[in-house]
């Protein structure tokens, strides 16, 4: 089977989640404000009777904080601890991974442990097991 | 007829709140200023307010909440375990039937230990209400 990817972008830069983490991307939806957030969560994002944590640009290696709530797109990743949603201002689609070129990529703290290349652009692919888990044990 | 269980929708600042009305005793408009501010007890408490011929505590939960100090002056008057206390608000929305509103727990990553004034959220009307913790607000001490 091929294994496929979601690729989208923020700020400039691009990111990939792998399809069997991705659930659906939500163009804008409602985000609520929550009082005393943890750390790198920008609020909650308020869908079909569920409540999903949108998380803050900062943690996306090369974006500042900030840029979570002004996001247009929301990207919905499945991870171990629940759904989550990642910020995204455009989203590129879903590519076969043999359609990109795996790039030596500079080992970074965190989730994020490969780089791909597509259509001439880089991407950063997400860990998201990784990524939560540097959340809820900081 | 049974009694249609109801809540207050409220204000404070940015955050949407709701809260039964069991414990509701009245809603204080222009209160501001009859607090007298020299009495501050305990976190939160922002000083004391005369009701119905009883000095009563006065809550702000504004500054736990990141907030600037309330400054709109209106309160709801609550039934604590020991009399009655006073809650500074911004806004009152208005009422409505629990039934109307959908109960959300708070998923794990948003939940944090801590104080926390709110234990879920409710949905009403699309929005978020975020559902007051009485027992929290006054960091569990009696009122």
């Amino acid at each position: 089977m091929i294994g496929k990817i979601g690729l989208f972008h923020l700020q400039g830069r691009g990111y990939a989640v792998p399809l069997g983490h991705l659930l659906r991307v939500v163009d804008n939806g409602y985000v609520a404000p929550l009082p005393l957030l943890p750390a790198g969560v920008a609020g909650m994002l308020v869908l079909e009777n569920q409540i999903i944590p949108l998380l803050d640009s900062d943690w996306l290696s090369g974006v500042p904080a900030g840029w979570g709530l002004r996001a247009e797109f929301k990207v919905l990743v499945a991870t171990e601890y629940g759904s989550v949603a990642l910020p995204a201002d455009q989203t590129v689609g879903i590519v076969a991974e043999s359609r990109c070129l795996q790039i030596d990529s500079v080992p970074r703290a965190g989730f994020m442990a490969t780089d791909l290349g597509y259509c001439g652009k880089r991407y950063q692919v997400l860990n998201l097991d990784l990524f939560n888990m540097s959340l809820v044990h900081p | 007829m049974d009694a249609i269980s109801r809540r207050l929708l409220f204000r404070i600042g940015i955050y949407g709140f709701c809260l039964s009305l069991d414990n509701l005793v009245e809603i204080r408009e222009q209160v501001i200023g009859l607090i007298d501010y020299r009495s501050q007890e305990a976190r939160s408490v922002v000083g004391t307010f005369s009701f119905r011929q009883t000095k009563i505590p006065v809550l702000d939960l504004a500054p736990q909440l990141e907030l600037l100090p309330l400054n709109s002056g209106n309160a709801l008057i609550l039934q604590g375990a020991e009399g009655d206390w006073a809650l500074l608000v911004d806004h009152v929305d208005g009422f409505c039937a629990v039934s109307e509103m959908t109960d959300l727990q708070l998923p794990h990553l948003l939940q944090r230990t801590g104080w926390r004034c709110f234990d879920r959220v409710s949905l009403y009307c699309g929005k978020a209400y975020l559902c007051l913790n009485l027992a929290a607000c006054h960091d569990g001490a009696p009122l």
